[in-house]
């Protein structure tokens, strides 16, 4: 599904992105170290950038997997989404700095190599209370550090979409093994439950989000599967350009139209990889593919070219006397629609 | 001609978006200064504990090796007048502890290792908390200045003058007790947090490079403070990581070293977890 991986590029939108995202870094990171020095003036500049940098990074990992699902029931959060991966190259940054100096701190200067020391100083590996939490960090790290390397486009080309993709839930194992390194670590040096409570919040709203969306996408897909609709006007075959598609919305749906080869097709608008608008897509190859990171989709059947696996909901389409049709219920997701021809 | 494939999102939000965003970063703002507050109170305490670094200081007193490398130090006059003293610990630099440096100064001065020690002056850098100190040695070659001749308040101070001279003590009580195995440089002050679970690796690093182990008792008020140490001028170190940073209980013979206790114990029978 390789189609020249050069889709990314900067825009106004995602120059305002980052803009956005540095400025909400820098408030955190300026808050809580104006805040420690004023509370803890005994606090020395290690810990502060430990906890800082510790803090902020789980922060912005709850964001990251939060305006996921958070797009499902709000259609505007979208826009937060199709920059996500800055948000998560930075996040890999910060955790890295908290790491780094964490290692540096708690087993630099030492009679043993620090990263020797990371796994062999603390050996309770069968206790779960004394568990060295340090190395849960490590592999968070470590899975953060590949997501962060490949998140370029020319990696999800190299790797095929599906692995890259499967490399890229593991931030669900990250951010287990995270909860776990704060569980185990910090919050057994504590004797408030604050910090046990905000955790406990996070990870409740990250996984009742997910869950949400779950149950929201079934129910629209079962309530879209029952009906049969009528055909809805659309538009004038011309207001579409060639290979490319319009977005009709019909009752909160969205349908991607396509034109292409004197037919067309429709398909859902929502992509699989992460939601991309794929009526700003274009044919390529025959196939329609995503603006956002080029995965591709057949306008017949809304199948990924084989060895894919991907289906999006297609739609039936009629041609008569210039003007497209549309049935805005779904066939189902990867239903063989023959396209309308034009003439 | 065909327009440029788009790429990413459009490169003016729609007028929804935009108001949806700005209402977004309001949330978003307030959120994190909430939570910078939030996380900031969640820390509990910090360790008041200071370590002077990057400022060095002279500090006098009486150079010994056993128990651990300690430097004792008069600090005031008793209640009887009697001369009042404190064991000032010596580390070396970073994870180390100073037996090698100290065993040089030793050297240099023809003084045999178990010697009751000799009055000199050392550099170094201080760390002190909770009424205990340390005196980190930054290299052989700094930390020595010079021998002297012991102070006449002390050589005439007769009702303490005996705690100067390093006697074994046989009326040692033996005795049990709870409480946490620390390395007393980070515990004191070089590091926050310097105990539990979060620096139990950093702990078991700096014992192993010769920090001595020191257990932490702790009851409602205060702390006190008990040096682990071996039988027969043995350190206990190599056999006791297993122990650090955990409740544990330790049996063992004690008697006090001016500010601090030592505890006698034997490593292979004296310590449980708890
Ligand atoms: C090599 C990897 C890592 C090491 C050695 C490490 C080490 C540490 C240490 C020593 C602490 C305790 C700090 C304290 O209580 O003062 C800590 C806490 C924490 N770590 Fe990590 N960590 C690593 C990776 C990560 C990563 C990738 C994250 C990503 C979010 C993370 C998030 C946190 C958080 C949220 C805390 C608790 C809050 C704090 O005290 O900073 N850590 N880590
Ligand atoms: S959203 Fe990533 S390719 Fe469509």
């Amino acid at each position: 599904m390789s189609v020249g991986y050069k889709f990314i590029d900067w825009n106004p939108q995602k120059k305002k992105y980052d803009a956005v995202m540095a400025g909400c870094i820098l408030l955190y990171l300026l808050a809580f170290i104006l805040l420690n020095t004023m509370m803890f003036p005994e606090i020395t500049a290690e810990t502060l950038i430990i906890r800082a940098t510790g803090t902020l990074a789980i922060l912005m990992l709850h964001v990251i997997l939060i305006i996921g699902p958070l797009a499902r029931f709000v259609p505007e959060a979208k826009i937060l989404l199709y920059n996500r991966r800055h948000l998560g190259v930075s996040m890999f940054f910060i955790s890295a700095i908290h790491g780094i100096f964490s290692i540096i701190q708690y087993h630099g200067g030492g009679n043993e190599n620090p990263i020797v020391s990371l796994f062999t100083s603390n050996m309770d590996y069968f206790s779960f209370v004394e568990f060295p939490f340090m190395i849960l960090g490590f592999f968070a790290l470590v899975i953060l550090f590949f997501m962060a390397a490949t998140s370029h486009d020319f990696w999800l080309n190299k790797l095929s979409p599906k692995t890259w993709k499967r490399l890229h839930m593991m931030v669900y194992v990250a951010y287990t093994l995270l909860i776990f390194h704060v569980l185990l670590g910090t919050l057994q040096n504590e004797k408030s439950l604050l910090g046990f409570l905000l955790l406990l919040l996070g990870s409740i709203t990250v996984c009742g989000m997910h869950i949400m969306a779950g149950i929201k996408n079934r129910k629209e897909e079962q309530l879209f599967f029952k009906k049969s609709g009528e055909f809805e006007l659309v538009c004038r075959v011309d207001e579409i350009e060639n290979n490319r598609a319009k977005l009709f919305t019909f009752k909160g749906k969205s349908i991607a139209i396509y034109k292409y080869d004197d037919k067309i097709s429709a398909v859902d608008n929502y992509c699989k990889h992460q939601g991309g608008p794929l009526s700003e897509g274009k044919i390529i190859d025959g196939c329609i593919t995503c603006p956002w990171h080029g995965w591709q989709y057949l306008p017949e059947n809304g199948q990924s070219p084989p060895p894919f696996q991907e289906k999006i909901p297609t739609y039936e389409v009629r041609v008569t006397k210039g003007l497209v049709y549309v049935n805005p219920i779904s066939k189902g997701e990867g239903a063989a629609i023959k396209a309308a021809q034009i003439n | 001609m065909e327009k440029e494939f788009y790429i990413g999102y459009l490169p003016e939000a729609p007028a929804a978006h935009k108001k949806w965003v700005k209402k977004f970063l309001g949330i978003l703002i307030i959120a994190i200064l909430l939570l910078a507050g939030l996380l900031t109170f969640g820390q509990g305490m910090i360790s008041k504990g200071i370590f002077n670094f990057g400022k060095t200081s002279e500090l006098e007193g009486y150079l010994r090796m056993y128990p651990v490398p300690h430097l004792k130090v008069y600090n005031d006059k008793g209640i009887y007048g009697e001369n009042l003293y404190k064991t000032v610990i010596l580390t070396g630099a970073f994870k180390f502890g100073a037996e090698e440096i100290v065993k040089e100064i030793f050297e240099k001065n023809n003084k045999d290792l178990n010697d009751t020690g000799f009055y000199c002056q050392l550099n170094g850098t201080l760390i002190y908390n909770d009424g205990k100190a340390l005196f980190e040695l930054t290299d052989g070659a700094d930390a020595y200045l010079k021998t002297l001749d012991i102070p006449d308040n002390i050589l005439n101070d007769t009702l303490s003058n005996q705690a100067m001279i390093d006697g074994f003590n046989p009326y040692r009580l033996e005795t049990t007790l709870k409480g946490e195995i620390i390395d007393p440089k980070c515990y004191f002050g070089a590091m926050k947090p310097g105990s539990g679970k979060v620096h139990k690796s950093c702990a078991i690093r700096c014992i192993s490079g010769g920090i001595p182990p020191v257990l932490k008792v702790s009851s409602e008020s205060t702390n006190q403070y008990y040096i682990l140490f071996g039988e027969d001028k043995k350190s206990v170190s190599s056999d006791i990581l297993d122990y650090i940073a955990e409740p544990v209980e330790i049996t063992g013979r004690f008697e006090a070293l001016d500010d601090w206790f030592v505890l006698y114990i034997d490593p292979e029978k004296a310590i449980r977890k708890l």
